[in-house]
């Protein structure tokens, strides 16, 4: 079958009632967590995990998620613009211009541009993602073992080099995920690693627990621990009375070139081992005001830098799902939960999902389209709604998150010691972000260190344990070279400047963290 | 100059946590060394040494670099003072914490509306709210809904304890 036979016949079951209902409930739900400052889609979907146990539908549950995380993208820009606290730090780019543009009474255009900027960078990206996902599928059939390994090696290195501020804390949180990986018994010879003699060990550690410890728990003890900088009530902008003050015709024209150039940085970078949109987004902002007339006006609200950024991380998310279905190599936190939710429903996310659960695929891609439009109703025109959402008293927010947190534990687990692992993992959290160490390359770490060593060995134990098959097959050779080069990038301006013989002050490329 | 016991201290804490970092790395590699079983390229022993290497190898860095003096160091610690009404409390986060181990403790004998509505009014308070009818009315109404649907419509099992439902 062609590409549009399948997503005709994808359309055909997402338009199916009940499939549109996970599609809007996804959406708004993803809005939700997004507008909220402290939850993101990777927690919210980790919580949700426990509830698919009793779904046994994976092509709802996933239309589901992947709403979660396209709304989480749509509601991080309105707390970003209103409240300049980031809902998501993919966000964070946005909110430079976006708060600027809201103080100066042009909050509904800041929010038009995002929204629209959003629906046609996902449309464009999805139209992108139905395209190249078969192709890249049928390639991926020709990867052998050690092609895996070293894939699942760069998306490591990849991500914790671009993301947060230092290389070695960076690799010290992944070294800590992978570490979190091989606690319990080896899969392939039953041997128990680092149990410590106990039997709460044995099974591993799940990847909930390491979610809901981390993101949910440790934010809130972070929080907890900065309250005094915290009002208990904050107020957002007024985004201005309803009726009038959208996009102008002029807002228009400054709009459009930024969208369609922020879907051509974050289509790709998402599905790079880049570690989501945090990359993209802040590519977008900087062209942008690079290549702006009115260089002037960046600061002070340039709608420009609004338009771009938005675009890029819709975008990438779009660009996120050709790794996941068509290798199975999550390349962001989000990803990395969503592959375990594949997992529950035991399926193998990869070249053989195309030809398993083609029904799947194709729907969870037709429900992009849908959930897009769905988003652009969804985001406009309720946007008071969303504002009354961040008025929530923190106190009973973060109550209710922890609340959560412990029944997602509990629930997915049925035992109070994962519950007591989750709290303890919580407090490492709460220390990594004391300390300033990133917490995404712990969950990659987490999920593709078994991943890793399940590939090397199989490698190996083709090749009769001999170590030059990694390097023997150009492929290979090729992606081990390119995690060589993942790690000298974010030193690359230092180099140049040492090799032009120029003082050595200029600092290493960061971006912010993923979440 | 008190300018500069600021900085001092905050260096300090990153110091010692790099340290600890390298002695738990350590401490790690020697049980991942000692741990019986084939000790291969396909064995079950060579991920654990790797890794527990590459922890030790890059705590080692990491406090070497924390040792160094750098100016890039400083900029950041003159970052960090200009935070300082951030100065985080311990109270708090202690709190939080000794609220969820009741919450845990109490889950499988009280009951999930029980420990949660009890759980929801501390955290609210420890949290800073004053406004104590507001979190009870939440405390009650959030885990009896939560409990109803999710034993009802989705079939999950919650403890009931000791509340009649």
């Amino acid at each position: 079958m062609n590409v549009f036979g399948d997503l005709l016949s994808g359309f055909g079951t997402v338009l199916q009632p009940e499939y549109l209902l996970f599609a809007a409930i996804g959406v708004t739900l993803g809005t939700f967590v997004g507008v909220l400052p402290g939850i993101g889609p990777a927690l919210t979907i980790a919580l949700l995990l426990p509830v698919t146990f009793s779904l046994d539908d994976p092509i709802g549950t996933f239309i589901m998620f992947a709403g979660i995380y396209y709304g989480a993208m749509y509601g991080g820009s309105t707390t970003s613009i209103l409240l300049n606290t980031p809902g998501e730090s993919a966000s964070v780019a946005t909110a430079i211009e976006g708060y600027q543009m809201a103080r100066r009474g042009r909050a509904k255009a800041a929010l038009a541009t995002a929204a629209i900027g959003s629906f046609v960078a996902g449309t464009i990206s999805t139209l992108l993602l139905s395209l190249f996902a078969q192709p890249v599928a049928k390639l991926a059939t020709t990867f052998r073992a050690a092609d895996y390994f070293a894939l699942a090696l760069l998306a490591m290195v990849a991500v914790t080099a671009l993301v947060g501020r230092s290389l070695v804390r960076g690799l010290l949180s992944l070294i800590f995920g992978l570490f979190l990986g091989v606690i319990g018994i080896d899969g392939l010879t039953g041997q128990a690693r680092f149990t410590f003699g106990t039997m709460e060990l044995l099974e591993g550690i799940d990847v909930v627990v390491v979610i809901v410890g981390l993101f949910a728990i440790g934010e809130t003890l972070f929080v907890a621990s900065r309250m005094r900088s915290l009002p208990e009530h904050i107020t957002p902008l007024e985004p201005g009375s309803s009726g009038k003050g959208w996009l102008t015709r002029d807002d228009w024209r400054r709009s459009w070139g930024p969208w369609l150039r922020g879907t051509a940085v974050g289509f790709p970078f998402g599905a790079l081992p880049s570690g989501g949109a945090d990359v993209p987004t802040f590519l977008s902002y900087t062209y942008e005001k690079h290549r702006a007339k009115n260089r002037a006006e960046f600061g002070k609200g340039a709608i420009e830098g609004v338009a771009g950024p938005e675009a890029a991380n819709n975008a990438a998310f779009s660009g996120v799902l050709v790794p996941l279905l068509t290798l199975g190599i999550p390349t962001s936190a989000t990803a990395a939960v969503m592959l375990a939710a594949f997992q529950i429903f035991n399926l193998q996310p990869g070249p053989q999902l195309f030809d398993r659960s083609p029904e799947l695929v194709w729907a969870l891609i037709a429900s992009l389209y849908v959930g897009n439009v769905l988003l652009l109703a969804l985001n406009l025109p309720l946007i008071r709604v969303w504002v009354k959402v961040l008025q929530i008293p923190r106190p009973i927010l973060y109550a209710g998150i922890l609340v959560f947190a412990t029944l997602g534990v509990y629930a997915s687990t049925g035992s109070v010691n994962q519950v007591f692992i989750a709290y303890g993992i919580g407090v490492i959290g709460f220390g990594m972000r004391h300390f300033d160490f990133p917490i995404a390359p712990v969950i990659l770490g987490l999920i593709l260190g078994p991943m890793m060593e399940l590939q090397f060995r199989r490698a190996l134990l083709v090749s009769n344990g001999d170590l030059t098959v990694f390097v023997t097959r150009p492929l290979t050779a090729i992606l081990l070279g390119l995690v060589v080069v993942a790690l000298l990038v974010p030193y690359l301006p230092r180099i140049v400047a040492r090799l032009r013989g120029r003082s050595t002050d200029t600092k290493r490329l960061t971006f912010a963290e993923e979440d | 100059m008190t300018v500069r016991t600021e900085p001092g201290r905050r260096w300090n804490s990153q110091t010692l946590l790099a340290a600890a970092l390298l002695i738990v790395g350590g401490l790690l590699l020697w049980s991942a060394v000692r741990a019986e079983g084939d000790f291969g390229l396909q064995g079950p022993r060579l991920a654990p040494v790797v890794i527990t290497s590459a922890w030790v190898v890059a705590a080692a860095v990491h406090l070497i670099m924390q040792l160094r003096p750098r100016p890039e160091a400083q900029e950041e610690a003159r970052a960090g003072e200009e935070h300082e009404p951030d100065r985080p409390g311990w109270l708090a986060p202690l709190g939080v914490l000794a609220a969820l181990a009741g919450f845990a403790i109490a889950l499988e004998y009280a009951g999930f509306v029980v420990s949660a509505a009890l759980f929801t009014v501390v955290t609210a308070r420890v949290l800073g709210s004053r406004n104590l009818l507001r979190d009870v009315i939440v405390a009650i109404v959030l885990p009896i809904a939560i409990y109803l649907s999710f034993t009802r419509l989705l079939d999950i099992f919650l403890p009931a304890g000791v509340f009649p439902l």
